[in-house]
């Protein structure tokens, strides 16, 4: 493996239309997620420092975190040509504490459950580094075997001293298993808080509405000028006017924000905050939970949506509690290697857990029909004001309906001519009554008198409206 | 409207659909100032003349705004109140020339004079006491000015302008819509009024309705720079993809739709708001004005994002048909689901978004019964 790799990174920094972000919030903790990420390496788990990963002590640890980087770089120093370097890690925190009732001995077989019996020889070069700055002068634990060198690097903050072992020399046709011995039982001191830490959750109750709040805390000596990047979801629209008032704005600029669109893109925020010296600084976006389609939700609807980290990049300026600051590095030796100074820190926070409100599954069907029904309800009525007309008749008559009338009519048809015509008359008689000759509707005088006293109303009223204007 | 309720109500989904909701006015006008391209997001769906006028509004009016609202209410109750007088002394005239028609069984059925006063004050009584256009003032939705318009187009109708009236019905329809189906009534009376001119009637409303949308829309364009806005407005309320509940049909019926009826049903829907603009408007040619307030109680009730200040302003014109009140049926009934379904629907909406303790099912089921109601009545 060369380590003295050139980035080749320019071309991709430059053209930002390259840049691609995405977000998986959440993955179950599985063994299947391990295989494929081993499959990767040189020699699988047969052989080398792999054959360490067993899946029981891995996933019954504290934290894991599984990782590939990819980037490209150029191939020599012309950097005629790229090519992709490939990034694995595997970071593991464990608790040796607890079961060692107080000591902190840790050894590769107890953490690993088996101790390291090969190396892949495909490898070029295959090391183990543990760090002992902390044990100055070999005073809190004793490593076995003894490490092959110590590498000193940095100083301050950036002092670090590395263990290094070479995993195939100490191999040798043995087994190899490194154990350090402590001197006393572990006391828990304090430990030096992060330079800058985050936390975001939800607030607010009920699936309406709610607001992602973020607390970023310096705890350093130094302002930090922070860049927060959200990538949200569109089931969560933001209303970011009530926490981006003119006050708010004053310590905080929203440098890029891409609204999202239902169903075809999420939100893109992101916001540069200056936060002084060990203080505080609270961000918050307010959003409302859209209700979805129903064959939107996840199987589990009720459980909730899971909303990615946001993205916190801040430039330190000390390099204190930085594991690696050296970004340009290809090896792990050039990366475990502090550099003075300013130190880019990534951090991601928390991802979130929302709920939104949801339909009942089970019932399109009845949903659908009910919606329908009213919709028939009105157009029921309607069609029949608008086809059917309203027809007085003679209320006196009581003359058989028309359907009888009909069967009259046919009878009478099988008549003779004369009697057709005698039939046309009786016809005609039965034709409904205008208001006007309905013999019923003769007290004419009563609604004169009516008209006559409106009449004279609107006289009055008019006469009474030119007097008032006349003044 | 300054007491801790009016936040409240602001954010009830009976009163502020995504349509009309002022919130979501200020988050327009704030990504506006921000030089964001607000009709390219899923925020703001309101007209680019309403994006305008709102960041006026805020900028220079931000402290009297709620007696901005609570003044374009009673604006709006005092051309309703006009338009109720000259409707009605219109009426008694027809009455009068007709009287000796009726039948004298009928006279209790007959417009009195006196009701020519009563009937006024009804209607400004109904618009300003109406539970649903308090609330929706002092939740200060967009429909308080698209009811002030409707309102404008009203009187303007009834008091003969026909240039006036196309104005205003393309503004209104420029702002939600659906009113556009008010212009088959203007034109219906305007030619009524003005038999012996009778292309003259039917052109100075459509003419004046078609330039005047025609500079709306150039100007919204100059002003959201693109036609984008269209998508976002239009498109927004034909294809109803937000689908929050409100007290309309749309939104549960569409959450439960399958994917490939989609389209077919929202046609249907969004047909079945203008289908009775025909129908009726042949039946009850006579009357424009009723079929006016017909028409507008059933987009009311057949828009996509329906609010009750919509519901608010038809009821409140119905007054204008007192002496009618007798041939109404299942008043009582109605009357009761009214009643019942404005105070269960914020009930089963808290049970079922704050307490978790019912679904949705029971909010859906108050607002099919509101809907039922006001079909019925209608």
């Amino acid at each position: 493996m060369k380590c003295d790799i050139k980035i080749y990174t320019l071309w991709y920094a430059e053209n930002s239309s390259f840049l691609r972000y995405a977000a998986l919030p959440r993955e179950n903790v599985c063994t299947e997620n391990l295989t494929p990420w081993k499959k990767l390496l040189p020699c699988d788990t047969r052989r080398g420092l792999a054959m360490l990963l067993h899946p029981a002590p891995l996933y019954t640890a504290h934290y894991h975190a599984l990782s590939i980087h990819l980037r490209p770089t150029c191939q020599d120093e012309s950097c005629t040509s790229s090519h992709l370097e490939l990034v694995q890690a595997l970071s593991l925190v464990q608790n040796p504490t607890v079961s060692m009732e107080g000591h902190q001995d840790w050894s590769l077989r107890q953490l690993f459950s088996a101790p390291l019996i090969s190396t892949c020889p495909l490898a070029s070069m295959s090391k183990v580094y543990v760090d002992v700055t902390t044990n100055k002068d070999r005073q809190s634990f004793i490593l076995y075997p003894e490490p092959d060198s110590i590498d000193v690097s940095g100083s301050g903050d950036s002092l670090r001293h590395l263990a290094v072992y070479d995993a195939r020399q100490a191999l040798n046709n043995d087994i190899f298993d490194l154990e350090a011995h402590y001197q006393s039982r572990h006391v828990y001191g304090l430990i030096p808080p992060p330079h800058l830490h985050v936390s975001r959750f939800v607030t607010g109750y009920g699936q309406e509405g709610g607001s992602i709040t973020v607390k970023l805390t310096n705890t350093g000596g130094q302002p930090l000028s922070v860049v927060y990047l959200e990538v949200l979801p569109w089931y969560l629209r933001l209303f970011l006017h009530t926490s981006h008032t003119h006050q708010q704005m004053q310590s905080a600029y929203m440098s890029k924000l891409v609204t999202a669109r239902d169903r075809e893109r999420g939100w893109l925020y992101e916001a540069v905050v200056e936060i002084p010296a060990g203080a505080t600084k609270e961000l918050s976006l307010e959003f409302t939970r859209a209700l979805l389609k129903w064959l939107e939700y996840p199987p589990d609807a009720n459980h909730g949506f899971y909303i990615p980290a946001a993205t916190v990049s801040v430039v330190l300026p000390t390099p204190r509690n930085v594991s690696v600051n050296s970004l340009d590095g290809t090896c792990l030796k050039d990366k475990l290697i502090l550099n003075e100074g300013a130190s880019f820190v990534r951090i991601h926070t928390e991802t979130l857990l929302v709920s939104l409100p949801t339909p009942d599954f089970s019932m399109p069907y009845n949903v659908i029909c009910l919606a329908c029904t009213v919709v028939a309800l009105a157009f029921g009525p309607i069609h029949n004001i608008t086809t059917k007309k309203l027809v007085l008749k003679k209320i006196e008559d009581k003359a058989s309906p028309l359907s009888k009338l009909l069967t009259k009519l046919k009878s009478l048809l099988k008549r003779s001519k004369m009697e057709e015509k005698e039939t046309k008359g009786t016809d005609n008689k039965q034709e409904p009554v205008i208001v006007e000759e309905n013999p019923l509707y003769d007290d004419r005088e009563e609604l004169e008198d009516i008209k006559e006293e409106e009449e004279s109303e609107e006289d009055k009223t008019a006469s009474e409206d030119e007097n008032k204007k006349d003044r | 409207m300054n007491t801790p309720w009016a936040e409240c109500i602001a954010k009830r989904v009976e009163l502020s659909t995504p349509l009309n909701s002022w919130k979501r006015v200020e988050e327009g006008v704030f990504l506006h100032s921000q030089g964001i391209a607000v009709y390219s997001g899923g925020v703001f769906h309101e007209t680019p003349f309403c994006l305008l006028f709102g960041g006026f509004l805020i900028r220079s009016w931000q402290s009297y705004l709620h007696l901005i609202f609570v003044g374009c209410d009673l604006l709006t109750a005092a051309l309703l109140a006009s338009v109720a007088s000259s409707y009605s002394r219109q009426l008694l005239e027809q009455q009068k020339n007709a009287v000796s028609q009726f039948a004298s069984d009928a006279s209790h059925l007959l417009l009195t004079s006196s009701a020519l006063g009563t009937g006024v004050v009804y209607v400004a009584a109904a618009y300003l006491f109406c539970p649903y256009t308090i609330a929706s003032c002092v939740a200060q939705t967009t429909s308080v000015f698209a009811n002030l318009i409707i309102a404008a187009a009203f009187a303007s109708m009834v008091k003969g302008y026909p240039v006036i009236f196309g104005t205003l019905v393309a503004l209104v329809a420029y702002q939600s819509f659906y009113p556009v189906c008010l212009m088959v009534p203007g034109i219906l009376f305007f030619m009524q009024n003005d038999s012996h001119n009778l292309k003259a009637a039917l052109l100075k409303p459509l003419l004046s309705f078609l330039v005047s949308l025609g500079l709306l829309m150039v100007i919204s364009a100059e002003v959201a720079g693109g036609w984008e806005f269209l998508e976002a407005t239009y498109g927004f309320i034909l294809a109803a993809p937000d689908l929050t509940p409100n007290i309309g049909l749309f939104w549960y019926f569409f959450t439960e739709m399958f994917e490939h009826f989609r389209l077919f049903f929202l046609a249907t829907f969004q047909i079945n708001a203008f289908v009775y603009v025909l129908p009726l408007a042949i039946r009850l040619r006579k009357d424009p004005v009723l079929l006016a307030t017909a028409l507008l109680a059933f987009t009311a009730v057949f828009r996509s994002y329906p609010a009750l200040g919509d519901v608010g302003i038809y009821l409140s014109l119905l007054p204008m048909w007192k002496h009618l009140y007798p041939f109404m049926r299942q008043t009582f009934i109605v009357g009761c689901m009214f009643v019942a379904t404005s105070v269960l629907g914020p009930i089963m909406y808290n049970l079922w978004i704050f307490s978790g303790s019912a679904n949705a099912n029971f909010y859906f089921a108050v607002t099919l019964a509101f809907n039922t109601a006001q079909v019925m009545q209608g």
